[in-house]
C-alpha cells in the first residue's frame, strides 16, 4: 500500500562524496529520492513498471550529470525536472492516446477521506488528464509545490501553470460532482 | 465406534462457521497486482475493532453489526494491464460454494464489471455474504461470515463514505 | 468534498518497488552509465551494506512502534473499509440491474 513521506533531506556531504565517485553515497541519494522520482512517474502513467523504468533512467542520467549539480536543493529540482521531461518524452515516443477525462470510468457514491478506493479512482482520473495538466497536478499535490516553483520545472509561464491547475481541478470537480 | 461418532459430531459442530468461510486467497495474485487491498478480520479482531467505535449513533450502528459477525475478509487487486489475472479464478472461487449459498445477483457486462452476490441462508436468516466483482483491471472478493442484516448494511448508507443503496432481499 | 485534500491523499508519495536502488546501482556497476568526472572509485559492498543496515533499522523501528491502540484503530478502519467496499459493490450491481431493467 502507500506510505507517508516527509520531504527527504539529503544528508550533508553525501552529494560531495557521490561527485567524487563514492558509489555508496550515490546509493544513499537514490534511496533518499527514489520515492519522489518514482511517484511523479507513477502518478503520470498510473503504471508501476513504466514508472520504475523512467525513475531508473532518471537516476542513471543523474549519475552521468553529477558534475553539474551545484547543491542538494539543485539536485532535488534537477530530478523533478528530468523526471517530468522523461514522462512527457516517454508518452510521446509511444504515441499513447491521451484519454479525455470524460472517458475515464465513473466514480461511485459519496466518498471518504483517505479511502484507498477513492485514492485509486482519483489516480485514474488524474492519469486521464491531458499531459501538462497531469504534471502540474502531480507536482502541486504530490510535491506540494506552488505555481511559481512548478513553472521553473515545466518551463511554462506562471499564469499558464495556474490556468492548467484551475482547468484540471474544475474537470476533476465536475467529474466527482456528477456522482 | 464412540470415537468415530465423537469425530463426526466435532466436524458437524465446526461446519456452520467453516461453510460460510470461503478461501479467497489466490497464490501469486498479489505479486502480479499493482495495488492490493487486503482486509482479514477474524472474530477476535472484530471484537477489538468494535471497542474503537464511539457511542455516536453512526458508530453504534456499525458496532452492532460487527458484534455478531465471525469474520470479514476482503481482497481487492488492481492491475496495470488488462488480462493480468486468469478469469478461471472466479470459477474456482464459485466452486467452493455449497448448496446453502444462494446467488441473489448476477450481472454480466462486456465492458464493465461482472458482479455476483451470494447469500448463505439458513432458513430465512442470512449467515454469510460473498461478493465477486471482476473488472478487466480489477478483481474484488468479499466474504462476510456470520449473521448479516442487509437492511442494517443499508442503514449505514451515506455514513463513512458508504454509498446509498437498497437491496431487495431475495430478488434474483 | 475537499478535492484538494483528497488529491493530496491520492497523490502522496509512494514507496518505490522493493530493491529499486539496488537495480539502479547494478546498472551503474555494469557500466551502463558513464562514470562521473572525478575519481570513479567503486565500492559496491558499501551500498549493499548500507541498504541492509537501513532495512534492519527501519524494520526494527516499525515493529517497535506497534501498539495495541494502533492495532485497534487499524482494525476499526479496516472494518469501515471492508463495509465500504462491500456496499459499493452491491450498489454497483444494483445500478447495473436497474440499467438493464430500463433498457428492456
Amino acid at each position: 500500500m502507500t506510505a507517508v513521506f516527509t520531504e527527504a533531506a539529503i544528508p550533508e556531504g553525501l552529494l560531495a562524496r557521490a561527485r567524487e565517485g563514492d558509489h555508496s553515497a550515490f546509493a544513499g541519494i537514490v534511496e533518499e529520492q527514489e520515492a519522489m522520482v518514482f511517484s511523479i512517474a507513477f502518478h503520470f502513467f498510473n503504471d508501476r513498471s513504466r514508472a520504475e523504468e523512467i525513475a531508473q533512467d532518471a537516476f542513471l542520467q543523474l549519475y552521468r550529470s553529477l558534475g553539474t549539480i551545484e547543491s542538494e536543493s539543485h539536485l532535488v529540482h534537477w530530478l523533478r525536472q528530468v523526471t517530468t521531461r522523461r514522462c512527457i518524452d516517454s508518452m510521446r515516443r509511444t504515441r499513447l492516446r491521451a484519454v479525455s477525462i470524460d472517458e475515464v470510468a465513473e466514480l461511485a457514491g459519496p466518498q471518504r477521506v483517505a479511502d484507498p478506493l477513492l485514492e485509486r479512482k482519483l489516480r485514474e482520473l488524474v492519469a486521464g488528464l491531458p499531459e501538462t495538466q497531469r504534471l502540474v497536478v502531480t507536482l502541486r499535490y504530490q510535491e506540494d509545490l506552488d505555481p511559481a516553483e512548478i513553472c521553473r520545472i515545466v518551463g511554462l509561464p506562471v499564469n499558464t501553470v495556474k490556468s492548467h491547475l484551475h482547468r484540471a481541478l474544475r474537470a476533476l470537480r465536475r467529474k466527482l460532482g456528477d456522482q | 465406534m464412540r470415537k468415530y461418532a465423537f469425530f463426526l459430531l466435532t466436524i458437524f459442530l465446526a461446519l456452520p462457521a467453516s461453510a460460510q468461510r470461503i478461501n479467497i486467497d489466490i497464490p501469486g495474485l498479489a505479486e502480479r497486482a499493482a495495488e492490493v487491498i487486503d482486509v482479514t478480520l477474524d472474530a477476535q479482531m472484530l471484537r477489538v475493532a468494535s471497542k474503537f467505535f464511539s457511542s455516536r449513533d453512526s458508530d453504534r450502528a456499525v458496532r452492532e453489526m460487527v458484534n455478531g459477525l465471525e469474520g470479514i475478509y476482503v481482497r481487492s487487486y488492481e492491475f496495470d494491464k488488462v488480462g493480468e489475472y486468469d478469469r478461471a479464478i472466479v470459477d474456482r472461487l464459485r466452486s467452493q460454494l455449497g448448496a446453502e449459498w444462494k446467488k441473489i445477483v448476477n450481472v454480466r457486462s462486456r465492458d464493465r464489471e461482472n458482479v455476483e452476490v451470494f447469500l448463505h441462508m439458513r432458513g430465512d436468516a442470512v449467515r454469510g455474504l460473498f461478493v465477486i466483482s471482476a473488472e478487466p483491471r480489477e478483481l474484488t472478493i468479499v466474504n462476510i461470515v456470520g449473521p448479516i442484516d442487509i437492511d442494517k448494511l443499508g442503514s449505514l448508507e451515506g455514513q463513512f463514505g458508504i454509498p446509498k443503496m437498497s437491496m431487495e432481499k431475495g430478488k434474483q | 468534498m475537499d478535492i484538494e485534500r483528497d488529491l493530496n491523499d491520492a497523490l502522496r508519495r509512494r514507496e518505490a518497488p522493493a530493491g529499486f536502488a539496488s537495480r539502479v546501482m547494478a546498472r551503474i556497476e555494469s557500466g551502463e552509465a558513464d562514470a562521473p568526472a572525478a575519481h570513479p572509485e567503486r565500492k559496491p559492498w558499501r551500498a549493499i551494506a548500507a541498504a541492509i543496515l537501513l532495512t534492519a533499522v527501519l524494520g526494527g523501528w516499525a515493529a517497535h512502534q506497534e501498539s495495541e491502540r494502533r492495532a485497534g484503530e487499524r482494525a476499526r478502519d479496516e472494518v469501515l473499509l471492508a463495509l465500504r467496499i462491500t456496499s459499493e459493490k452491491l450498489h454497483e450491481a444494483r445500478e447495473q440491474v436497474n440499467e438493464i431493467g430500463t433498457n428492456h
